[in-house]
C-alpha cells in the first residue's frame, strides 16, 4: 500500500494490476446483482408458471443476446434434444441434432464460438425463424436428476462473438439455470425454495463483499478513488443551476519520511488515525475519500460560496496539527490542501481533480499545512513544473552533472585542509545551475541516487589534479541525502566508490540532522559501513534539523557544521552568539570537530576565532565553491588571499 | 484431474546426442501429454528432432522452432546447443495444432491455419482459452491480422518470431507437420486449469517523441517497418539526435545495422492508456536505411506518434520475474497452484542483459517457484496489451497453466 517503485514501467504495471482488480471486483458485483434478481424472479413465481421467461429477461443485458433457447434431452440417451422453453415462442418444441458442440455444451461445457462457426446444420424450423449457426453463440449446460440440457444464447449476425468474461459469467449462470430447469422438471418443493433462498442470501453476501472491497479502501474504511468518482459524478448532475460544491484535495505532508523512519505499519495506523481526524471535523453529508497513500479527498457539497469553505478547511488543518498517539510515538502531522470550486474551476470530476491537485501542489510549495484555491497562475506553475520534471530527467539521462568543490580552511593557520563536494548542474551553455534549483525536485523525483553517482564519477575524475595542486592530505566531503544515508544498500554501493580510490580514510560523509531522526537505522545498519570503510561522519547544518540532541548519544561523529543562518552576522547578535558557543561546546565536548559553515566577513571571522574554539570554517569570505580546473588554475591566488586574512588572537583554546 | 506439466532440456553436442538424452529423461517422466512446446538452438538438426518428436510423442499437437542462443527453464539457461521441451498433461482439457507456410497472403494462411488448429483440437468453432503462435520473422502484423479475424481481441494470442543468432535468417519453426523455414505454427489451448498470461516490456520513456510523416518501401522486414521521416525530418537523424549522436556513424553515413545500438534504446507507439498513464508498444529499429530513414521489426502507422525509450539492465532481467508474476496474478490462484508455464524473452533484452543472462533464467525461476518452466528467445514478440493482441519488439511474455 505504501510501497516504492523503482520505474515508471513498474508504476505502470502496478496501476494496470490495480485497475484490472477494480474492474474484475466490479463486474463481479454487476453479474452477483443480476443472478440475484434471477434468483429473486425464479423464487416469486407461481409453481405453474414458466421460469425461463423471467430468467431470459433479467440476463438479457448481462449476455446480450438476442436469442435464448433451453434443450433437453429426449428420454433415451444419446437422443437429439428438444427446445422447451425460447425468448421466441416458434422456437420451442424444435427437435436439434445432438452435434459435437451440442454434445460437449450438455455434457458440462461453457462454450463461445467463432467464425466460420461449426459448419453442424440447424434444424428447418429453427432457420425458418431466421436463425443460422452462423450467429456468434454462447452454449451452457444445465443439469437436472435425470435430464441433462443446454441453453443456448445467440447474437445477431455480425456482431462481435462471446468473450472469455462472457464465458466466466456463464459458468455461475449454469448453475442458476440449472436451478430453474429442476425447478421446471419437479413439483416446486420446499426443499428447492430453501436450496434457491441459501444461495440468494450466498449471493447477497458475496455481493456485499465484493461491493466493499470494489468501492472502498480497506485500511480506512473510506470510499476509494472509483467510488468516490461515481459520487461526485452523480453530484454534479444532480446539483441545481447556480448552486456550487467544492472538491478538497488533502496531501499529508513528509508522511514518506514516516515510512521510512517508522516504519510501514506506524505508517498505516497513522493513515487510519488522520482519516477518523478528518471524519470529526467535516459535516455530516460532506463525502471523504481515499485515493492514494497519503491523499485524501473531500467532496463538500453544496457550499454558498468560496468563502463559506474556509472555516471547514480551517477546521480541518487546524484537527491535523494535534498530535496523533500511534502507540508509544506522538507524531505531529500536517497536510497541504488544494480546492476547486464546481463549476468555477471545472464542471466535470477530471477537471476539478486535476485543478485541486494543482492547488494543492501550490500549497505545498509555499508553506506546508495551508490551503489554497486554485488560480489560473497555479495551472500555469503546474505545467512550468512539468517542463522542469522533464528537463531534470534529460539532464539526468545525459549525465549533465558536476561537481564542484569549496575549500574548507583551518582558522588558526588559514590552511586549506579540505573540500566539500558540491552537485551542479550543467546548462545548454555550460553554465553551472546551484544544487538550489534541483535538489528538492530531484529528490520528489527519485533522481537523487543517480545524480549522486554522477557527480561522484566527476569528483573522482578531478581528484588526482586536485591532489597535485593541494596534497593529498585533503579531506574530500560528500553530501548524502537522508533517504539515502539510511540505506545500507545504497549507501554500501557509495562507499564502494570511496574505497575504490585507496583512500578511503580522507572521505567524510555529511549527513543532516534529519537522518537522525532514524538513529537506530543509521546507527545499526549504516554507521558499521562507514566505520568499516573508514570513512568518516559529519552533521551537516548542525542546530536547524529536527533530531533531539539526545540523538547525537547514539551517533557519534566525527564533524559538526554549524549552520550558516547562526554565523551570519554572529558578530552583531548575542542570541546567534549564545547559540554558536552552545553548538561548538557541545560538539567539542562530543569529540567531534566543529566546522562555522557561512563565513562571508571577515568580523564574523573575528568573532569565531577569538570568541569560540571553533577550529574550522567555510565560505565565501575563503573562496566560493568551484570545478576543480578552476580552483587548480586559482591556487596561488587562494593561498595568497587566504595569507592576507587577519588572524586574530584566539581568547579560547583550540580543539586538536 | 489437475493439470501436470513437465520441462526437459538437453545441451548435449548434437542433436543426436540432445534428443537421445531427452528420450532417456522422457521415460522417467509422466506418460503422453496433451500439448508440448519445444524449442532449441540454431545449430539443431530439425529432421533429427521432427523424427524423435513423431516417435516419441505421436499425435501430440506442438508448436516450437529456434531460439535465439538456446532455451532456459527452471534448470537455468540451456546455452546455445540447448533443446527443450514443455510437457502439458491435461486429460480434461482440449489441445490442438496446425502450421503452415507463410505463403503470399500470410493473414488468410494464419487464419485457415487457426480453423486447422482447432479442428485438430475436436473444437471446431469454438473461442479458445488461449491461442499460443510461433512464427518466422517478418510478418507477424499480417497473422495477427489473420488471427484476429477468427477471434479478435476475444482470447489472448500470445506467442513469438523465431529466432537464430546473429539475425542472419537461419530461424525454423517446427509444427505438428514438422520443420518449416518460413512459416507460422497456431497451437489452441483449453486448459481445464485455467491459464494466466502476461505481456510486458522493460522500457520507459524518455521523454522525446515525434510523428512518423512519411513511410519507405518495404525493406524485406514488412510493410509498414520502414520510417522514412519524423516530424518530415530523415529518421535516422530525428532517432540519432533524440539519442545524443551515439549511433554509430558509418551506419549514419550510409546505411546500416544498428541493432546492437539500439536495443537499450527503442521506439515505442502508445497502445492505450490507464489511469492516464500510457501504455507501450516498442519498436526496435534494426539498420538504417539509405534513405536515412529506420527499419524496425514492427510495424508503425503514418501519423503515429512515436517515442524514445530507454532500458536499463536490472530492470530487463527482473522484469520476467514481474511478467511471471503477473501471468500468475490473472490466474487467479496462489503460487502452488501453478503447474508450470512458457516464457518468451526478446533476443534483443538478452543482448542487452549481455553477462547477466543467467540471472534472467534465475529471476523467472525464482518467480515459477517449483514449476517448471520452458523459455525461448525470439525475435518478435505476440501478445495483448490492454486487452488488445498485437506484435512488438523488446517484450517479455508468460503464460501459466493452472493446476
Amino acid at each position: 500500500m505504501n510501497a516504492g517503485h523503482d520505474s515508471t514501467e513498474e508504476l505502470r504495471e502496478v496501476i494496470l494490476a490495480q485497475h484490472r482488480q477494480l474492474d474484475a471486483l466490479q463486474r463481479e458485483v454487476d453479474d452477483a446483482e443480476v443472478l440475484i434478481q434471477a434468483l429473486n424472479a425464479l423464487l416469486k413465481l407461481d409453481a405453474d408458471a414458466e421460469p425461463f421467461a423471467s430468467v431470459f429477461d433479467v440476463l438479457a443485458p448481462l449476455l446480450q443476446f438476442s436469442h435464448a433457447l433451453v434443450l433437453v434431452e429426449d428420454d433415451a440417451p444419446d437422443a437429439s434434444l428438444r427446445c422447451v422453453a425460447a425468448s421466441h415462442p416458434g422456437l420451442v418444441g424444435t427437435a436439434w441434432d445432438r452435434t459435437p458442440i451440442i454434445s460437449k455444451a450438455v455434457g458440462g461445457r461453457v462454450i463461445a464460438t467463432v467464425p466460420p462457426g461449426t459448419g453442424d446444420a440447424w434444424p428447418p424450423d429453427v432457420v425458418r425463424c431466421g436463425l443460422s449457426p452462423d450467429q456468434p453463440a454462447l452454449y451452457l449446460p444445465l443439469g437436472s436428476r435425470d435430464r441433462r440440457g443446454m441453453l443456448m444464447l445467440l447474437r445477431p449476425l455480425g456482431t462481435e462473438g462471446y468473450d472469455r468474461r462472457d464465458i466466466t459469467v456463464a459458468r455461475k449462470l449454469s448453475l442458476l439455470a440449472s436451478h430453474a430447469f429442476a425447478t421446471r422438471q419437479a413439483n416446486r418443493s420446499e426443499k428447492e425454495r430453501r436450496r434457491l433462498h441459501e444461495l440468494t442470501k450466498e449471493l447477497r453476501s458475496a455481493q456485499d463483499a465484493l461491493a466493499y472491497r470494489a468501492n472502498y479502501d480497506p485500511l480506512t474504511g473510506l470510499p476509494n478513488r472509483a467510488f468516490f468518482e461515481e459520487q461526485i459524478t452523480r453530484a454534479t448532475r444532480e446539483l441545481a443551476p447556480g448552486q456550487k460544491m467544492a472538491l478538497a484535495f488533502i496531501d499529508l505532508d513528509g508522511f514518506k519520511q514516516v515510512n521510512d523512519f517508522y516504519g510501514h505499519d506506524t505508517g498505516d495506523k497513522l493513515l487510519t488515525a488522520v482519516a477518523e481526524r478528518l471524519r470529526d471535523h467535516i459535516r455530516d453529508h460532506d463525502i471523504l475519500g481515499r485515493i492514494s497513500g497519503d491523499e485524501f479527498v473531500l467532496l463538500l457539497n453544496p457550499i454558498a460560496d468560496a468563502a463559506s469553505v474556509t472555516p471547514i478547511v480551517d477546521r480541518v488543518l487546524d484537527g491535523l496539527r494535534e498530535p496523533f498517539h500511534i502507540g508509544p510515538l506522538h507524531l505531529m502531522a500536517s497536510a497541504s490542501v488544494g480546492l476547486a470550486v464546481f463549476p468555477d474551476h471545472g464542471d466535470d470530476y477530471e477537471r476539478l481533480r486535476r485543478n485541486a491537485d494543482m492547488a494543492m501542489y501550490s500549497a505545498k510549495n509555499n508553506a506546508r499545512g495551508r490551503a489554497a484555491f486554485f488560480e489560473d497562475r497555479i495551472a500555469r506553475a503546474t505545467t512550468s513544473r512539468a517542463r522542469a520534471e522533464q528537463e531534470l530527467r534529460r539532464a539526468v539521462a545525459d549525465g549533465r552533472f558536476r561537481a564542484v568543490l569549496q575549500p574548507k580552511i583551518d582558522l588558526m593557520t588559514m590552511r586549506v585542509v579540505g573540500f566539500e563536494t558540491l552537485a551542479r548542474r550543467v546548462g545548454g551553455d555550460g553554465s553551472l545551475g546551484p544544487g538550489a534549483d534541483f535538489i528538492e525536485l530531484a529528490g520528489d523525483l527519485g533522481l537523487l541516487d543517480q545524480i549522486t553517482d554522477i557527480v561522484l564519477d566527476s569528483l573522482l575524475t578531478d581528484l588526482p589534479g586536485l591532489d597535485a595542486a593541494y596534497g593529498d592530505g585533503t579531506s574530500i566531503s560528500v553530501n548524502v541525502a537522508t533517504g539515502q544515508a539510511t540505506d545500507p544498500r545504497r549507501m554500501d554501493a557509495v562507499l564502494a566508490r570511496l574505497r575504490g580510490t585507496g583512500r578511503p580514510d580522507r572521505f567524510v560523509v555529511e549527513v543532516t540532522e534529519d537522518a537522525l531522526l532514524n538513529a537506530d537505522a543509521f546507527r545499526d545498519d549504516v554507521l558499521p559501513l562507514l566505520v568499516d570503510a573508514g570513512v568518516r561522519v559529519s552533521i551537516d547544518d548542525f542546530g536547524t534539523g529536527y533530531a533531539a540532541l539526545s540523538r547525537m548519544v547514539d551517533v557519534p561523529a566525527d564533524e559538526v557544521k554549524i549552520d550558516r543562518s547562526f554565523v551570519t552576522t554572529v558578530h552583531e547578535r548575542a542570541r546567534s552568539q549564545v547559540i554558536v558557543r552552545a553548538l561548538s561546546t557541545v560538539g567539542h565536548e562530543l569529540g567531534s570537530s566543529v566546522v562555522a559553515e557561512g563565513v562571508e566577513t571577515v568580523d564574523e571571522l573575528r568573532y569565531l576565532v577569538t570568541h569560540t574554539a571553533i577550529r574550522y570554517g567555510q565560505g565565501y569570505l575563503f573562496a566560493r565553491p568551484a570545478p576543480a580546473h578552476d580552483l587548480i588554475a586559482r591556487r596561488a591566488q587562494l593561498l595568497a588571499s587566504l595569507a592576507r586574512l587577519e588572524r586574530p588572537p584566539r581568547l579560547a583554546v583550540a580543539d586538536g | 484431474m489437475a493439470v501436470a506439466v513437465e520441462s526437459y532440456v538437453s545441451a548435449r553436442g548434437s542433436t543426436a546426442d540432445a534428443v537421445a538424452d531427452l528420450d532417456a529423461q522422457l521415460s522417467r517422466g509422466g506418460g503422453t501429454p496433451h500439448f508440448a512446446f519445444v524449442f532449441y538452438g540454431q545449430c539443431h538438426d530439425d529432421a533429427v528432432i521432427d523424427g524423435f518428436l513423431r516417435a516419441r510423442l505421436p499425435g501430440v499437437p506442438l508448436v516450437g522452432g529456434t531460439s535465439c542462443a538456446g532455451v532456459m527453464s527452471d534448470h537455468g539457461l540451456g546455452g546455445a546447443d540447448s533443446l527443450g521441451l514443455l510437457l502439458v498433461h491435461d486429460p480434461d482439457g482440449a489441445y490442438g495444432s496446425a502450421a503452415a507456410p507463410l505463403g503470399d497472403d500470410a493473414s488468410d494462411t494464419a487464419q485457415q491455419t487457426l480453423t486447422r488448429a482447432l479442428a485438430s483440437a475436436d473444437a471446431a468453432g469454438e473461442l479458445p482459452e488461449l491461442i499460443w503462435v510461433y512464427q518466422s520473422p517478418g510478418q507477424e502484423e499480417a497473422v495477427i491480422a489473420g488471427l484476429r479475424r477468427v477471434v479478435g481481441d476475444r482470447c489472448p494470442i500470445i506467442g513469438g518470431s523465431s529466432a537464430d543468432d546473429d539475425v542472419s535468417g537461419v530461424w525454423r519453426q517446427m509444427g505438428p507437420d514438422g520443420p518449416m523455414r518460413n512459416g507460422v505454427v497456431v497451437g489452441v489451448l483449453f486448459p481445464s486449469g485455467g491459464v494466466g498470461f502476461g505481456f510486458q516490456g522493460g522500457y520507459e520513456p524518455t521523454g522525446e517523441h515525434g510523428v512518423v510523416t512519411e513511410l519507405g518501401d518495404d525493406t524485406g522486414q514488412g510493410v509498414g517497418r520502414h520510417i522514412l521521416t519524423i516530424d518530415d525530418a530523415p529518421a535516422a537523424e530525428v532517432y540519432n539526435g533524440w539519442l545524443g549522436g551515439t549511433l554509430p556513424a558509418d551506419a549514419m553515413e550510409h546505411g546500416g545495422p544498428i541493432l546492437e545500438a539500439t536495443t537499450s534504446t527503442p521506439l515505442a507507439v502508445g497502445a492505450g492508456s490507464v489511469e492516464g498513464v500510457t501504455y507501450y508498444q516498442l519498436i526496435h529499429p534494426e539498420a538504417i536505411t539509405p534513405q536515412k530513414g529506420l527499419a524496425t521489426f514492427a510495424a508503425v502507422e503514418r501519423g503515429a506518434r512515436v517515442h524514445g525509450m530507454r532500458g536499463n539492465r536490472d530492470h530487463l532481467v527482473t522484469r520476467v520475474g514481474r511478467v511471471v508474476s503477473t501471468a500468475q496474478s490473472s490466474l487467479h490462484v496462489g503460487a502452488n497452484d501453478v503447474a508450470g508455464g512458457i516464457v518468451v524473452y526478446c533476443a534483443g533484452c538478452l543482448l542487452a542483459v549481455g553477462d547477466r543472462a543467467p540471472e534472467v533464467a534465475d529471476t523467472a525461476r525464482q518467480s515459477f517457484g517449483d514449476a517448471p518452466f520452458l523459455g525461448s528467445f525470439t525475435f518478435g514478440e505476440q501478445g495483448t496489451i490492454l486487452d488488445r493482441n498485437l506484435h512488438a519488439n523488446l517484450m517479455i511474455s508468460a503464460v501459466v497453466f493452472g493446476r
